[in-house]
């Protein structure tokens, strides 16, 4: 789990041009969205993106979005359970 | 009722972006004038920052730094003239789905390729919710933005009006262009280039006033110098001028022999009494540099000195009241913007 966090961190700092944001700085429970990180709409679909095109996984559920992206520990999680 | 340039900002290879007058050499990166660029993050937050080209944080600096020496509020309306449009992000879409097959496309780069991105970044970077307009033709691309510009103020009632003209250069748009032979005829000493240039304009006249504008005209299709010379004495002739009240004619030339007779045929007769100075060689040649023209006319106006390097053939003579920009693409796009002192 670890080893996927630290992967997910450095491609939502790639994918989502979060330039001045180091790897350590994102906490693995921080809200990505909103009064955590700040992300938006578009930051969604991007991660969206990230999670059809490197792990086959994609969110059927636009409901369940909001839950699975809420951080990085829980994008982790639902890769873990549906890989 | 006037239309002036309260403000101006033009972003070059030639550190203009504070207002100086272009400096001696030009950052080139052996293939094109690249921009000197202030250091965006002073002016834009690293949050709002993450998603913008450096042409859009080019766009979004230089309206910044025009309505600074307007101290102009917020515009009533914002109007970009580019040719290319916004061509790295364009890159990254296109890159991205041709790696993918045309699936798993990130939408970031999709959204901020369009053209009107431009102006509407601007927008929101200023959170002007005015009328928002960009205009892509070719090499009049800025003259158009300028037109909607002069129409919104004079019939609209339009009081404040950002508009400017944009475009960048790229490997893969330097590859390209290449490819098709744009660069092929350039003279010696005018390279490709790029810049930004944006100006607040007012139909009333203010301390920061830099210029007012006459005249801006666009003439389209393949003309013969005398239909050019026609064009332009008509409309010097409409602002009760006489050609020889022209104090500098700032033209296009690139050096590009099939084309630059026209520029020569007006310097040896219509405009023979006036001073005419070149600009391509300072900014570089790309389809919006007569907005750096006219930043750099404006200027010249303000500060009464014609700086160096414009390869005039002789000193234009004080007070420097009238200048004329003209420029043609090709024989077939012709951009003119007739400026005046106030």
């Amino acid at each position: 789990m670890d080893e996927l966090i630290a992967k997910l961190k450095a491609q939502i700092i790639e994918e989502l041009s979060l330039e001045d944001l180091s790897p350590e700085e994102l906490e693995d429970d921080e809200p990505l969205f909103g009064e955590g990180l700040g992300l938006d709409s578009i930051d969604a679909l991007s991660l969206v993106v990230v999670l059809d095109r490197d792990y086959g996984i994609q969110i059927e559920d636009p409901e369940q979005g909001k839950d699975i992206l809420f951080s990085v520990k829980t994008i982790a999680e639902y890769i873990t359970k549906n890989k | 009722m006037g239309l002036y340039i309260n403000g101006a900002c033009a972003i070059s290879a030639r550190e203009t972006h504070f207002g100086d007058f272009p400096g001696d050499k030009g950052t080139d990166n052996g293939l094109w004038l690249k921009t000197t660029t202030p250091d965006f993050k002073q002016f834009i937050e690293a949050k709002s920052a993450r998603r913008l080209s450096r042409i859009i944080k080019m766009g979004v600096v230089s309206s910044l730094l025009a309505m600074n020496e307007a101290d102009a509020a917020m515009p009533d309306a914002i109007i970009a003239g580019t040719a290319y449009g916004c061509m790295s992000d364009t890159k990254k879409f296109l890159k991205a789905m041709i790696e993918n097959d045309g699936k798993f496309l990130n939408p970031t780069p999709f959204i901020y390729s369009t053209h009107n991105t431009l102006s509407s970044q601007v927008a929101l970077q200023l959170k002007c919710k005015g009328y928002n307009q960009t205009y892509s033709q070719n090499s009049v691309s800025f003259e158009s933005a300028l037109i909607d510009g002069q129409m919104l103020l004079t019939e609209e009632g339009f009081n404040t009006v950002l508009t400017g003209g944009i475009d960048e250069m790229t490997d893969n748009l330097y590859t390209i262009t290449k490819r098709l032979g744009l660069w092929r005829r350039l003279g010696e000493g005018v390279q490709p280039g790029e810049g930004a240039a944006f100006f607040i304009l007012e139909s009333q006249q203010t301390p920061s006033s830099l210029a007012r504008i006459l005249d801006v005209a666009t003439l389209h299709g393949a003309k013969t110098e005398t239909e050019i010379e026609n064009w332009i004495r008509e409309i010097i002739r409409k602002h009760h001028l006489e050609l020889n009240s022209l104090d500098l004619c700032l033209l296009g030339k690139n050096g590009d022999r099939t084309y630059d007779d026209v520029y020569h045929h007006l310097e040896t007769g219509l405009l023979n009494n006036s001073v005419c100075a070149a600009y391509k060689h300072i900014c570089g040649e790309y389809p919006t540099s007569s907005s750096f023209a006219c930043w750099l006319a404006a200027k010249i106006l303000k500060k009464q000195i014609i700086p160096n390097g414009l390869h005039q053939q002789r000193s234009a003579s004080t007070p420097i009241n009238n200048v004329l920009i003209y420029h043609q693409h090709r024989n077939r796009e012709h951009g003119l913007i007739l400026l005046q002192s106030c």
